[in-house]
């Protein structure tokens, strides 16, 4: 009895775990970010040329200029804020974005999301034009 | 005198490690929050900036990340590439592999640049192709 009073209880050292847990968060700190993706899916080559072989009549040309400007590919002397285009497009045929070669990624992905924000679901990048 | 000296050193070391517990309290804090909040992402190879766009489209699962700087360089699932390596990479795929690629391009390439590898991927017949951009800090 008097052995079992006199025992005293051991210390967990918290070096080692101190240790560990910097380690860890280190890892986390510099490996994890905030930043969120998005992603915007292109019609693969098939059915892109599928639906534009198919419905060629339906099928609407927006070109994206490097000013953020639109037009429709048949009047491309008007150029128009890309929402107003989109107003005036029927939203069930598919749609081919062809931008002028010179304008950007930034200026293409944010075309894309508008068109696809308008409710249009069959959309595709087309090659770029002179 | 010895006796003395142990019980101070013991003492101080006891206090040593009572101090350390609010710093180990805000360090697991740290921890967990670093745990929940944030993500394991691709890296980015250096010099690539996104395109932003607002609209929330969470990116899903793809087997190969290719990945184009401001100067038209090609890195394909983490090693630069050439275009004529890229052909071989894609070319080397089984017929029957759905490849499904995501693209994160450099918000500052041009559509032409752009172009030149879309033209490579749809030759290929990748399935999916996905164009990467951030949501706005």
């Amino acid at each position: 009895m008097s052995l079992l009073q006199q025992r005293k209880p051991k210390r967990i050292g918290l070096t080692a775990l101190i240790d560990a847990v910097f380690i860890l968060l280190l890892f986390f700190m510099l490996s994890s970010t905030f930043t969120t993706y998005n992603s915007i899916e292109l019609q693969s080559s098939n059915s892109n040329n599928s639906s534009a072989d198919q419905n060629q009549n339906d099928t609407q040309f927006i070109v994206l200029y490097p000013d953020d400007s639109v037009a429709r590919r048949e009047s491309r002397g008007t150029r128009l804020e890309a929402a107003k285009l989109l107003q005036s497009m029927d939203k069930q045929n598919p749609v081919i974005v062809l931008p002028i070669s010179q304008t950007n990624v930034q200026s293409i992905v944010t075309l894309l999301t508008n068109v696809k924000a308008a409710g249009f679901n069959n959309v595709t990048l087309g090659s770029p034009i002179e | 005198m010895k006796l003395a000296s142990s019980i101070s050193s013991r003492s101080s070391r006891k206090s040593i490690d009572d101090n350390m517990i609010p710093m180990i309290n805000i360090i697991f804090l740290l921890l967990i929050f670093y745990l929940v909040a944030g993500k394991i992402q691709t890296s980015l190879v250096k010099d690539l900036e996104l395109p932003e766009n607002t609209e929330q489209n969470l990116v899903k699962q793809s087997t190969s990340i290719l990945q184009i700087s401001a100067d038209n360089t090609l890195f394909f699932n983490g090693t630069q590439i050439s275009l004529a390596e890229l052909d071989t990479e894609l070319s080397s795929q089984p017929d029957d592999s759905e490849l499904n690629i995501q693209l994160y391009a450099d918000f500052r390439l041009t559509a032409s640049q752009l172009d030149q590898t879309l033209e490579r991927l749809r030759q290929y017949n990748v399935q999916k192709i996905e164009i990467i951009s951030q949501q706005p800090l």
